[in-house]
């Protein structure tokens, strides 16, 4: 009797673990990728991110510009890669460290302004109506800002990841804990191995988990506020599911080793 | 030393056994307890999927029309050229795509979704940028000219009506109407001056001819 219950308690810690494990997991996985400031900015990086937003800005501006009597030539280099790559980054710390959001447009505007007082010298155009300028320029600035901040759209997000930051951490340290409390009580209490069985089912998970996603969600044809920031995203959700299946592959591994290596050492003593 | 391999290839597939049987224990009860919300987010996230048709590309889309409702059988998608207009008296010609937003109107006449389409007896609105290959002209247009709209489903032909010049706030002035039918263009004013413009011309024209197609 005693026999069977021991081996329940054994089994039944085991299934704990590998649900404890899982979440470690996948918690741990998002905080070291979509929670962490310093790898999405190096995402934003690898993937172009900048380039492409650098087009779209310039493609937008352009819609104000057949409408304004200039030409486009009034738009050239009124904003750099480098510049919208140090707006990127003054946004996304902001979002991660609940901080004021600020995208200083003057250097652009008076680009702007250089640009089109030059180009109306050379055609020799006169201004009836300042005004309209300036509104054209801050129209502009309007549309620069709008882009890089994604229309305001971060904002949402901006106090609510500061606090699934601190539960991530939370959750992370919380099940860690658990996690050597059990590994302690199956290895000296129980005397069995620890991690073979909850390794594998935890693999099993992510495969099928990873399985379900891919097939049942179309990653490429997500749009969400534009192009660029979508195929960020899809960038992103493939890394993360290409990441989350070489730890299953990993996982699975350390199990058979563990066993392989537990049961070499068992056999010589 | 082979029975001792086989004894650990024994265990690990006993492992592995019980891995699995956790691993399908634990899905049957998450798809037990909030399997109808996974699904619903699911679906919820497939659906945010836009097909960007917009450009130079969009290719001229066949619509039907039900001559008895006098309506639309359907309707153009997004961003699709759908009609061509024609001014003759200023010599202009271009596409008509459904939409009116910047990056819709780079390309040609947009079509305000919102409004109704040649037939229909109602309102129909048309923007345009005042660039020379679209509305800079309108302003050139006077009472008694002709605009053709050439629709894959027929041919409809105004004559313009009265011409206004309004600030860009005054929605009023593009109001949409049932009980008659109405072209409404109109551009950014004035055409040539730099800068921001706050001022929209519009022009209103009233159906004189329609030809369906068979």
């Amino acid at each position: 009797m005693k026999v069977r219950m021991r081996m329940i308690l054994h089994y039944l810690c085991k299934f704990i673990l590998s649900i404890v494990f899982l979440l470690l997991v996948l918690l741990t996985t998002l905080r070291l990728t979509i929670l962490s400031e310093k790898y999405m900015l190096k995402q934003f990086e690898k993937t172009g991110y900048f380039e492409k937003l650098s087009k779209t800005i310039l493609d937008e501006m352009s819609n104000y510009i057949i409408q304004s009597g200039l030409d486009e030539e009034v738009l050239n280099n009124i904003y750099t890669t480098d510049m919208i790559e140090k707006d990127m980054h003054t946004i996304i710390t902001s979002i991660y460290r609940n901080q004021d959001m600020n995208i200083d447009t003057t250097e652009l505007k008076e680009n702007l302004e250089n640009n089109v007082a030059a180009y109306l010298e050379k055609n020799n155009i006169k201004v009836a109506d300042q005004t309209s300028l300036d509104r054209f320029v801050d129209q502009i600035a309007d549309v620069y800002q709008s882009k890089v901040s994604l229309s305001g759209n971060l904002n949402l997000v901006k106090g609510k990841l500061n606090k699934v930051i601190t539960y991530v951490n939370i959750a992370v340290i919380a099940l860690l804990i658990t996690t050597i409390l059990l590994s302690l009580f199956i290895k000296f209490y129980l005397k069995k191995e620890v991690f073979a069985i909850p390794f594998f089912t935890t693999a099993f998970l992510i495969f099928i988990g990873c399985y379900f996603f891919k097939n049942s969600i179309n990653i490429n044809n997500i749009m969400i506020l534009n192009k660029e920031i979508s195929s960020f995203l899809t960038e992103i959700l493939s890394k993360l599911l290409s990441r989350l299946n070489l730890i299953a592959i990993i996982l699975m591994i350390i199990g058979i080793m563990e066993t392989v290596i537990l049961k070499i050492f068992k056999t010589k003593k | 030393m082979l029975k001792k391999i086989i004894q650990i290839f024994g265990v690990i597939a006993k492992q592995l056994a019980v891995a699995f049987f956790f691993a399908c224990f634990l899905i049957v009860i998450i798809n037990l307890t909030c399997g109808n919300k996974i699904q619903r987010y699911i679906s919820l996230i497939n659906m945010i999927t836009v097909m960007d048709k917009t450009g130079e590309d969009s290719e001229s889309q066949e619509i039907s029309f039900d001559s008895v409702k006098k309506k639309l059988a359907s309707y153009p998608s997004w961003g699709t050229i759908w009609a061509t207009l024609n001014i003759p008296s200023i010599n202009m010609e271009a596409p008509v795509y459904q939409g009116d937003t910047l990056d819709i109107i780079k390309y040609g006449i947009g079509h305000y979704a919102g409004s109704y389409y040649p037939g229909e007896g109602s309102t129909i609105i048309f923007a345009a940028h005042n660039s020379s290959q679209h509305f800079m002209r309108l302003p050139q247009l006077k009472i008694g000219d002709k605009v053709i709209v050439y629709a894959s489903y027929g041919t409809y032909t105004y004559e313009v009506t009265n011409t206004k010049i309004i600030k860009d706030t005054d929605t009023d002035s593009l109001a949409i109407q049932t009980d008659k039918e109405e072209l409404i263009m109109y551009t950014c004013y004035p055409v040539n001056v730099v800068g921001h413009k706050d001022k929209r011309y519009v022009v209103y024209a009233k159906l004189v001819g329609e030809e369906h197609e068979s």
